[in-house]
């Protein structure tokens, strides 16, 4: 029974031992990482070329595009095929006020000056889908998006489509999806059904 | 010690690296797209402790040391887990870990944090 009681006294004195030597490297390492810190701001105001501490704010301009992977460019006929299926995801590349106006329904916001944890999002969204449809104004206003988007990501099982003559083509040839519930998607999907 | 001058090179190696070029840092923080808008504080404020963090593990006293190793193991774990964050969401970047010209995130990026973890794991608990 002492036997027990000592070695519970033992094992519970190793306990607190390693805890009060948790908390000792636990305040030295906050205290290093403060210091590091306050020498970081400090050390700044001696660069050449100081950093400004204000939020991050991502290039206003569209990615170049890329030289050697470029997005599939698609007429609006074609991509009309697409519409409704559950691995294709579309992205307006458009100003948050033509969104508003007007999108293929479904779509995900997406214009080219948007903040790159938007971009995050758009791949949490592509999670299970294989082809994305990007579309904008004009051609070329959504292939500069989407050669940009097609660079960033390392997936090789996904399409990236451009949609042929923007957003205007797609409503023009009828297929609109616009503001509200996509009636015409789900046309298309359950003619091809 | 040995162990502990090889984290203190990688460690004092990046911290320097990130410091150098910071506005290539810069972005490539916000290429992780977890809070971009917080790059630039980021940018500033960890490569220092990255360095004080190796020099702590290699010059100072015994529990200096071990609060430097908890350091580095505590960045490493962040590190990693902003890695997986984006390898998990298919986004094709540069680490960061060595500033510019940094490898794209991968296994190996993956089994070189491991095996820093490890060692700085193995510096707090044999030193």
């Amino acid at each position: 029974m002492n036997g027990q009681v000592s070695v519970t006294s033992i094992s519970q004195s190793t306990f607190n031992r390693r805890i009060a030597l948790l908390g000792q490297v636990a305040w030295r390492g906050a205290l290093l990482a403060l210091v590091a810190m306050l020498g970081g701001l400090v050390a700044n105001r001696f660069r050449r070329e100081p950093l400004e501490l204000k939020a991050y704010a991502p290039p206003t301009q569209c990615a170049e595009a890329s030289e050697t992977a470029t997005a599939s460019v698609m007429s609006a006929q074609a991509v009309s095929g697409l519409c409704g299926r559950d691995d294709v995801l579309f992205a307006d590349a458009r100003d948050e006020d033509q969104f508003a106006m007007g999108h293929v329904t479904g779509a995900t916001h997406l214009p080219c000056t948007s903040s790159r944890g938007d971009v995050g999002q758009l791949f949490g969204q592509l999670q299970g889908k294989h082809t994305l449809v990007v579309y904008g104004n004009s051609t070329d206003e959504a292939k500069l998006v989407a050669d940009g988007l097609l660079r960033q990501t390392k997936r090789r099982d996904l399409a990236i489509i451009v949609l042929q003559g923007g957003f205007s083509a797609w409503r023009d040839s009828g297929l609109a999806c616009s503001s509200g519930s996509c009636e015409t998607c789900n046309e298309t999907s359950s003619s091809r059904q | 010690m040995a162990l502990r001058l090889a984290l203190c090179f990688v460690f004092v190696y990046a911290g320097v690296e990130k410091w150098r070029d910071a506005k290539t840092f810069i972005e490539q923080i916000a290429n992780y797209q977890f809070l971009p808008e917080l790059a630039p504080y980021a940018a500033l404020l960890l490569p220092p402790v990255e360095v004080i963090a190796a020099l702590a593990v290699l010059l100072a006293p015994r529990l200096w040391r071990k609060a430097g190793a908890a350091l580095m193991l505590g960045m490493l774990l962040f590190f990693t887990v902003a890695m997986a964050r984006a390898w998990s969401l298919g986004i094709n970047i540069e680490c960061g870990c060595f500033g510019k010209g940094s490898p794209t995130i991968g296994p190996l990026s993956f089994l070189r944090n491991a095996s820093l973890m490890i060692a700085a794991a193995a510096a707090i608990a044999l030193d």
